[in-house]
């Protein structure tokens, strides 16, 4: 214990002096005085003899040495100089001894010439070994280089590989789908066979019943006819009018036959054929050439509603989407009930027509193309849906967003694009029922719109984006309020229409290419949600939105006023509206399950 | 910490420029050549004459030869204090070099302690050092120490090895933050005008109040004479390796730089020069 | 632990008590002061025999060295008691060779114990040397005390007077008289802390102290 505290104590006494010493230097003069003072004494009494004492001891060492010798070299002659003779021996002995350090000098020199020879060689192998070993190292490095290359490409393999994997699990879950879904269909179609094998067999038996009959009645009558003509011509009467009769009835049964069959198919349809067949008369001569030859159909003079014509519980559940057809005359309507209805404009009034269902969530967003024969939709179940009028089931479905889709709009006859809060935008082709296109946006894109050369979309980021239908890449970006919840794009494709989510819409004018914007405000109006959508009417003088609580505003571009504000129709949050193209009319759909039909009469 | 690094270099790399002549009492075979010598300041006169010794002994007939004692004018040398001390206290202010007669007869056994080998000379560095420790941390310090720790102390200071000296010296040197200081410091104050050797008290390195003590403190407590008052000729130098300190130099910083290794502060008081 | 140490002040006192009492007892113990000091130190003066000195006597001077042991002993008391005069000088008839001895109580400030420093001469002068002062050590102190030699008695400076002085390291000092001056305060005794150590200290290097000073000491 006593030891740890000491221990302790030793580490404290570091730190202190270390932070005293720190501290101190700067001001302290008794420090510098003894530093200089060390030098100072150092210099007198250190240096100033350091190589004279060294010296002196080198030079005491070598008389000591020298004085030994000279003792040795005086005491000799001394001893020996009695002998002349043995001073003679002794000089023939040094002769001999340096002759011999002679001979040994000679071969000490020649020892040490081969071994600067050796040295050398050495010198020069150690030289070449280190060229080499630079060399080695150079190919060394260049290998690591390559290593790492191959490594990256690797890791580059690897990801792709990773991913191709990914597509093919996904191929292969869908692959599995499609089997099952072929399955269901093989079940389906095995067991109308077999339905229509039975009616088969019904009309079979029945026509070979009515065969019999008219056996019967052939041959009660031509029991009749023998006897009427068995005066006059009973070779003819037995052969010729058999036949006769009997093929007429036959063809008579035939006809009918034919008009039951007629009959059987979905009633509905005929009336919508009806409908689409009056317009396209017109134009049918040459469909390829459809959407150049299709007029843009201006409408001269849009009226600004003013009065509820027909108010109805439109769906079950809450209404999101609401579009007229190109010819003003239909209207669809979808919503969260998962369902799209298509109504009828007649006489003031919301004719139901047909339900039109398919998709699995609910619908968000819905368009109709130029030639009103198809009608597409978006929908929460991550893809947009293209029925044909005449079929009350899609046609296609465009699959491959991975969160809802939440706009849908005919990009020309052959493509469509979507948007989605998967932040993507999608070109698809009908054609190859693929995705042609995909455009990564950093936000959630809430609408899109498209004209001639352009997809412009709508984004929570407070940004409209334009996008060349042909290249890829964003032309342009234009600044916005707040979130955009909806776009519109005017019939001359001049004017674009956004609605914010702070309540406010604002017109751009995209031929001019400026950022000047229109804004529309008014006390009262709130933007109901983050899909809330506005139209422009179609001769370009109104806008139209619905708001919050319920009612209808409208605002006169050129100026900028509050046209006009209905209410009392919806009493809940105004999702959508859709001018028809004609001008004529409009209809508003609410989160409340509730459609009006307005209009100025 | 790199210049008080430097100070305990410079303090044990210290040298004294030494003549050594043997004594002419000394029956001599011939002439002995007078032998130089740098000493270091900080070891003993009996542990790095070894040289000096071999060097005479050429000149002497073995017969002659005693214990062999050092003397400067007239003063026998105490070889158990450090060869600074001795050369400071009596030699300070004459002319370099230093010059030693060397005796090998009439050892002055009322004067010197004998050093019959260097392990004695280890024996009293090392209680030197304990009792330094005794008043630094009650000696606990160096009782922690192993054995082989000591020797290094003492190797250190035998082959002038300071590094190796001083990585060990180094926890002798250590104390408590909160006191400031040693418990006590070490010190000794060496004066030629009487036979007492040394002063040596219990002195704190910081006041009861929590000041530092300074060197100028330790004189006023100690030897108040070695302080010149104001208006007066200055009447002795207080002399620490060679050099004279400033008085407000604290005392706590002397002890753990310019003490001695064998861990004293010895502080020299010598007549200022009359000139 | 503190009333275990020894400061200078109560070293003091029990010097004086030591002085009271030797005084009485005629032990010969003087109080010298160092000159232009205050410090000082207890000093006394004995004579032994030279016998007793020797490391390997013959077996002529063990005889003798044994006969001379054995009254010695008893003229110890005997001197006491006879209230002889000359309480300094204990001087063996029978030894031919005398050696005065000379021992120093002094405080050493450092331990906080009391040292006991000593020098021996012949009575012609010659003092004695470190394997000399060795050899008058008792054989059964010598074997425990020369396992560490230079650490027991080695030879010193004289603090006070700076001549050469044969020292026993106080540094074990405390070591010992810890227990010792833990029984006395046990058993409520009052002890004189240099007179208990003298007694401890004292016979190893040849210093008897009489039993007389702890009876009414």
């Amino acid at each position: 214990m006593a030891a740890a505290a000491a221990d302790a104590r030793r580490v404290g006494a570091g730190i202190q002096t270390g932070i005293q010493t720190g501290i101190r230097r700067s001001a302290e003069p008794w420090r510098d005085h003894i530093i200089c003072q060390l030098k100072h004494r150092d210099r007198n009494q250190h240096v100033m003899f350091q190589d004279l004492i060294r010296f002196y001891s080198r030079l005491l060492e070598k008389t000591s040495l020298t004085s030994g010798i000279l003792n040795i070299t005086t005491r000799h002659p001394l001893a020996d100089s009695s002998s002349l003779t043995g001073l003679l021996h002794q000089n023939h002995l040094l002769k001999k001894t340096s002759g011999e350090l002679a001979y040994q000098v000679v071969e000490r020199q020649q020892q040490l010439k081969t071994k600067q020879c050796l040295v050398d060689e050495q010198n020069s192998r150690l030289m070449e070994e280190r060229q080499r070993l630079e060399g080695a190292l150079g190919v060394q490095q260049a290998l690591q280089q390559r290593v790492e290359q191959l490594e990256e490409q690797n890791a580059a393999l690897k990801v792709e590989y990773d991913e191709l994997l990914e597509r093919q699990k996904e191929v292969e879950s869908r692959l599995r789908e499609e089997n099952l879904r072929g399955g269901t269909l093989l079940e389906d179609m095995i067991h109308l066979k077999k339905e229509a094998a039975a009616r088969m067999n019904i009309h079979n038996e029945r026509r070979s019943r009515a065969r019999a009959d008219l056996r019967k009645e052939l041959t009660a009558e031509g029991s009749k006819v023998t006897e009427d003509s068995s005066s006059s011509a009973p070779t003819s009467r037995s052969t010729s009018p058999k036949p006769e009769t009997l093929e007429e009835p036959s063809d008579g049964r035939r006809i009918r036959l034919f008009r039951s069959a007629s009959v059987s198919s979905p009633r509905i349809f005929s009336s919508l054929k009806e409908l689409f067949d009056r317009k396209r008369r017109g134009h049918s001569v040459c469909s390829r050439h459809e959407d150049l030859v299709f007029p843009a159909r201006i409408c001269y003079s849009a009226r600004v509603p003013a009065r509820a014509l027909h108010v109805l519980e439109a769906h079950d559940q809450g209404i999101n989407a609401v579009r007229f057809s190109s010819s003003s005359a239909l209207v669809a309507t979808g919503g969260t009930d998962r369902l799209l209805k298509l109504w009828e404009v007649r006489t003031g009034s919301l004719t139901h027509r047909a339900t039109l269902d398919g998709s699995t969530e609910g619908i968000t967003c819905i368009d109709f193309d130029h030639t009103g024969s198809r009608v597409l939709a978006s929908s929460y179940d991550k893809s947009a849906l293209l029925w044909r009028l005449d079929d009350s089931i899609p046609k296609v479905t465009l699959t491959g967003h991975s969160r809802k889709v939440t706009a849908a709009r005919f990009c020309g006859l052959h493509q469509v694009v979507t948007g989605g809060a998967d932040r993507t935008v999608r070109l698809w082709d009908l054609h190859r029922e693929a995705c042609v296109r995909q455009v990564e946006v950093k936000s959630y894109c809430s609408d899109v719109v498209s004209s001639d050369n352009f997809i412009i979309s709508g984004h929570f980021d407070s940004k409209i984006r334009m996008w060349d239908s042909r290249a890829a890449g964003c032309i342009q970006e234009l600044p916005a309020q707040g979130k955009v919840t909806s776009l519109d794009l005017g019939v001359d494709q001049r004017l674009l229409l956004s609605c914010c989510r702070d309540d406010c819409l604002q017109i751009q004018d995209l031929r001019r290419w400026s950022l000047q914007r229109l804004c529309f405000r008014a006390e009262g109006f709130k933007c109901g949600s983050d899909s809330t959508k506005a139209v422009i009417s179609p001769d370009g003088c109104y806008v139209a939105v619905g708001s919050a609580d319920g009612a209808v505003y409208v605002w006169d571009v050129s100026s900028g006023n509050l046209e006009t504000r209905l209410s009392d129709k919806h009493s809940s949050s105004i999702s959508a509206l859709s001018w028809s193209p004609s001008g004529e009319y409009v209809v508003s759909v609410d989160k409340s399950r509730r459609a009006v039909l307005w209009s100025d009469i | 910490m790199a210049d008080d690094k430097d100070v305990l270099r410079d303090v044990w790399f210290g040298r004294i420029p030494t003549c050594f002549t043997l004594s002419q009492d000394e029956a001599t075979e011939r002439e002995a050549e007078p032998y130089y010598l740098l000493l270091p300041r900080v070891s003993y006169l009996t542990l790095v004459t070894d040289k000096v010794k071999k060097h005479f002994l050429k000149a002497m007939r073995t017969e002659d030869v005693e214990e062999m004692w050092f003397e400067y004018e007239g003063t026998p040398l105490k070889w158990h204090n450090p060869i600074g001390v001795l050369f400071d206290l009596h030699a300070s202010n004459t002319v370099l070099p230093w010059s030693i007669t060397v005796h090998f007869k009439n050892f002055p056994d009322s004067d010197l302690l004998h050093c019959p080998s260097n392990s004695v000379i280890e024996a009293h560095f090392m209680s030197s050092i304990k009792e330094a420790d005794a008043l630094k941390h009650k000696g606990q310090v160096v009782n922690d120490m192993q054995k082989k720790d000591h020797k290094q102390l003492w190797m250190g200071l035998q082959n002038d090895k300071f590094d190796q000296f001083w990585a060990m010296n180094r926890k002798l040197m250590e104390y408590p933050t909160e006191e400031g200081g040693f418990r006590y410091i070490p010190f000794r104050i060496y004066q030629t005008t009487s036979d007492r050797p040394f002063i040596q008290k219990l002195f704190r390195p910081v006041s009861p109040e929590g000041n530092t003590h300074t060197l100028g403190d330790l004189l006023k407590a100690m030897y108040p004479d070695a302080l010149t008052n104001d208006g007066e000729q200055k009447r002795y130098q207080v002399v620490i390796h060679g050099i004279e300190p400033l008085l407000e130099t604290p005392l706590q910083w002397l002890s753990e730089h310019l003490s001695h290794p064998d861990n004293f502060l010895h502080i020299c008081v010598i007549p200022a020069p009359s000139d | 632990m503190s009333c275990f140490a020894l400061d200078e002040e109560r070293f003091r006192l029990c010097c004086r008590l030591l002085l009271q009492r030797s005084d009485q007892l005629r032990d010969g113990w003087s109080w010298n002061v160092v000159q232009g000091s205050e410090e000082g130190y207890l000093k006394k003066t004995v004579l032994r025999s030279d016998s007793e000195l020797h490391a390997t006597p013959t077996a002529e001077e063990q005889q003798r060295e044994q006969s001379a042991a054995a009254p010695e002993g008893i003229r110890g008391h005997s001197e006491d008691d006879d209230d002889e005069d000359d309480g300094a000088c204990t001087v063996l008839e029978s030894s031919r060779q005398a050696l005065q001895y000379e021992y120093h109580v002094l405080y050493s400030c450092s331990y906080n114990t009391p040292v006991l420093y000593f020098r021996a001469f012949t009575l012609e002068g010659r003092s004695l040397s470190l394997e000399e002062v060795w050899s008058s050590v008792h054989p059964n102190f010598r074997l425990r005390l020369q396992e560490s030699p230079l650490d027991t008695i080695t030879q010193q400076e004289h603090p006070l007077l700076g001549q050469p002085f044969f020292m026993l390291h106080p540094c074990k000092t405390e070591e010992f008289m810890k227990p010792l001056l833990q029984a006395a305060v046990d058993q409520n005794r009052p002890v004189n802390y240099v007179l208990s150590w003298l007694s401890v200290v004292g016979p190893v290097v040849g210093l008897h102290v009489p039993l007389q000073y702890c009876e009414t000491g």
